[in-house]
């Protein structure tokens, strides 16, 4: 094979490169370099910072202030990290099928429409039916907005890349619309809804915080991932994803594996949005979405599609876009920073596996594994199973 | 409604198509050399908004040709750790495209904060004049409508035969095709293919930030953050829709354009029951129409979007 598919995940392409290490070395090398990327990243946006006239000490000591610095700031990571984590899962269970969308930010905008409308069905009804109900809502919601590009997907074989990114337009306008005339609240200024009702607000889980009862919901979803990419089905669709042509081989058929896997993405992305709607501001606002259906994404690949992984991804990035705020309104540093070293933190991951600088790590791995294995007797056994006669 | 028969709205809606034809002209042309070398450029948003940025503040400072330079240079950088992580390190084309955009955005949003405070007055630019023909500019309804352009305008419809002569008669062209459709085969015939999709995709980068450049310059005359308001990904729409073709992204951008133009005038005709939201959808239905349309008939170059990883 002198091309390389271009794999779902997007960050283990380098397995290849790993093949030959044992299980010890392997993990070593991805903790390693994806801490390297991270560091690597810092350190540019330190470069960024310096060469803009700020001091990057200042700076990221406001980061780490705004994200963990107290109950409140904590807060606010995991507020932000919730609907990340969400979206991510969703965007991974696609990604392993090989199918991308970045159509979260527009089914995100639906899913919170969804819970507003159940808002309003269920004005008195009891909080225990009325909030799941908003949930289902906010994710059946987010799973109509998938279901045009992913039938075209499906059938005509649209990219499912750029029609959903078209389908984020269509829902930030229609957004803007319903938000500037029938559920606009009469008296306000900027655009707005009238708060959702009682019933389907999700209480605050720490007083004083903006953090809401339906981070715990977060938590089921991963759980739940977690046992999808270990179940059968799991299984078939990551088949897929991996290699088309096998799976069509054994029966797992294309069409559907793509239908679901975006049917899945969107209603995780409408559940985001229920998050949003009923959670963290209980109002609609035009900017609801904010960049979270990107962000997931984003979270979805830094976490290698991997449960564990979109659960730390979501944390960083949740800290790193609240921290970025606090910096911004205590330092006077844009929080567009916060976006920058993200993204450096994605291109980090997404060449860590890469030969040229696994080798890197391949090396230093050894090296230790080396001179602590001849003392401690765990390291790489040398010369193959028969050793060194 | 009346007004929709009268000649003045086509002459400013086909005018306006032509300029917002504009940006999507460069991008896609140069995109379209990238991916038929296999390279598919999801960062183009990210070159385009660089180059809008750049060009507008070195215009500011050394006057606009220095600022279409730094604009396309500015792009090209990008491109260029497009061509380090993913042509020589053979990372991911989309995660690492995905990351080029963001750091795009990201990157002049932060740069234009921290350059234009609350309440400070933004850099501006006066956007470029127009060059009319002399007697064909005259010519009732057509040399108002299509002859009288920014001489941005100009010169993307000017690139278009370039880059068709560039793609079709040309040693590199026949490389690009060779290296996209079949790298290892045009290995085998001696093509470097590393060098060939190294430069496909500066070039993408070039064109993409000049196309950036032309938003700020030609069009709006300041940077805000986002202002290429997703072009670089309408960009990718056109050039599946024209299946590769320079001469047809000249034809899908003033396609995708006359919609963005007829959204935007017809909001100064319709009566007020029309929500304007709703015009605005019209571009993007456009696209989604030009998509799936395209779709049925594309055939895309055959190792769009993979590495070339020669045999070690």
């Amino acid at each position: 094979m002198s091309t390389t598919a271009p794999d779902a995940a997007g960050m283990d392409h380098g397995a290849e490169a790993l093949r030959a290490d044992t299980p010890f070395e392997r993990a070593t090398i991805g903790l390693g370099t994806s801490l390297l990327a991270v560091v690597a990243a810092l350190g540019l946006g330190a470069v960024i910072l310096a060469g803009s006239g700020e001091n990057p000490l200042t700076a990221y000591g406001a980061i780490l202030v705004g994200s963990f610095g107290d109950w409140f700031a904590i807060g606010e990571t995991l507020a932000r990290a919730a609907p990340l984590a969400v979206v991510g899962v969703g965007a991974a269970v696609a990604l392993r099928a090989g199918v991308i969308t970045i159509g979260a930010q527009g089914q995100l905008i639906a899913g919170s429409l969804g819970a507003l409308c159940a808002g309003f069905v269920l004005q008195d009804a009891p909080a225990v039916a009325a909030v799941p109900l908003a949930a289902v809502a906010g994710a059946l919601f987010g799973m109509a907005w998938v279901l045009i590009p992913a039938l075209l997907r499906a059938h005509l074989n649209v990219n499912e890349i750029l029609s959903t990114l078209l389908f984020n337009e269509f829902a930030f306008l229609l957004l803007a619309y319903l938000l500037n005339n029938p559920l606009k609240e009469p008296k306000a200024i900027t655009p707005k809804s009238e708060p959702l009702p009682d019933s389907v607000v999700l209480g605050d889980l720490v007083a004083s915080t903006r953090l809401h009862a339906g981070v715990l919901a977060v938590v089921v979803i991963v759980a739940l991932f977690a046992l999808w990419t270990r179940s059968t089905m799991g299984y078939r669709y990551d088949l897929f994803g991996e290699n088309p042509r096998l799976a069509h081989s054994l029966g797992i058929g294309g069409r559907r594996v793509v239908l679901n896997s975006l049917l899945i993405s969107g209603a995780l992305a409408g559940l985001a949005g229920w998050l949003q709607a009923a959670g963290l501001l209980q109002r609609l606002f035009v900017d609801i979405a904010e960049e979270i259906g990107f962000f997931g994404l984003v979270v979805a690949m830094l976490g290698g599609a991997r449960p564990l992984g979109i659960l730390a991804a979501a944390l960083l990035v949740g800290a790193l876009q609240a921290g970025g705020l606090h910096m911004q309104a205590t330092e006077g540093i844009p929080a567009s920073l916060s976006d920058v070293i993200q993204a450096l933190i994605l291109l980090g991951f997404a060449v860590r596996y890469a030969p040229q600088i696994a080798a890197i790590g391949r090396r230093a791995v050894r090296s230790l594994t080396d001179t602590f294995g001849a003392a401690a007797g765990w390291g790489r056994a040398r010369g193959g199973a028969g050793g060194e006669a | 409604m009346a007004k929709l028969a009268e000649l003045t709205f086509w002459t400013a809606t086909i005018s306006g198509g032509l300029r917002l034809a504009t940006p999507l002209i460069f991008a896609s042309l140069g995109e379209t050399i990238a991916q038929r070398a296999g390279v598919l450029n999801i960062g183009l948003e990210g070159y385009m908004i660089i180059g809008a940025l750049t060009s507008l503040y070195v215009t500011v400072e050394s006057g606009i040709a220095v600022g279409l330079l730094a604009g396309a240079l500015s792009g090209a950088v990008l491109a260029l750790l497009m061509v380090w992580l993913c042509v020589r390190l053979n990372a991911n084309q989309v995660v690492v495209g995905f990351g080029l955009t963001i750091l795009g955005v990201g990157l002049t949003g932060y740069i234009f904060r921290l350059t234009t405070p609350l309440g400070a007055e933004r850099r501006q630019v006066n956007i470029l004049g127009e060059i009319r023909i002399p007697g064909l500019s005259d010519i009732p309804f057509l040399g108002e409508a299509f002859l009288s352009n920014s001489w941005m305008t100009w010169l993307a419809f000017g690139l278009v035969p370039v880059v068709w002569w560039l793609a079709q008669r040309t040693v590199f062209g026949l490389e690009v095709r060779a290296v996209g459709e079949d790298p290892d085969a045009a290995f085998a015939r001696g093509v470097d293919v590393i060098r060939v999709r190294s430069l496909a995709t500066l070039l993408s980068g070039l064109l993409g930030g000049l196309g950036g450049a032309a938003i700020t310059t030609a069009l709006v005359g300041v940077f805000e953050p986002a202002i290429t308001a997703g072009r670089g990904f309408i960009a990718l729409i056109v050039i599946i829709m024209v299946r590769w073709s320079a001469w047809g992204v000249a034809v899908g951008s003033f396609a995708f354009g006359l919609a963005d133009a007829l959204g935007a005038n017809l909001r100064n005709i319709v009566s007020d029951s029309v929500p304007t939201e709703a015009l605005q959808t019209i571009p993007f239905l456009v696209a989604l129409i030009i998509l799936i349309i395209g779709a049925r008939r594309a055939r895309m170059p055959k190792s769009l979007g993979f590495n070339y990883v020669p045999d070690r």
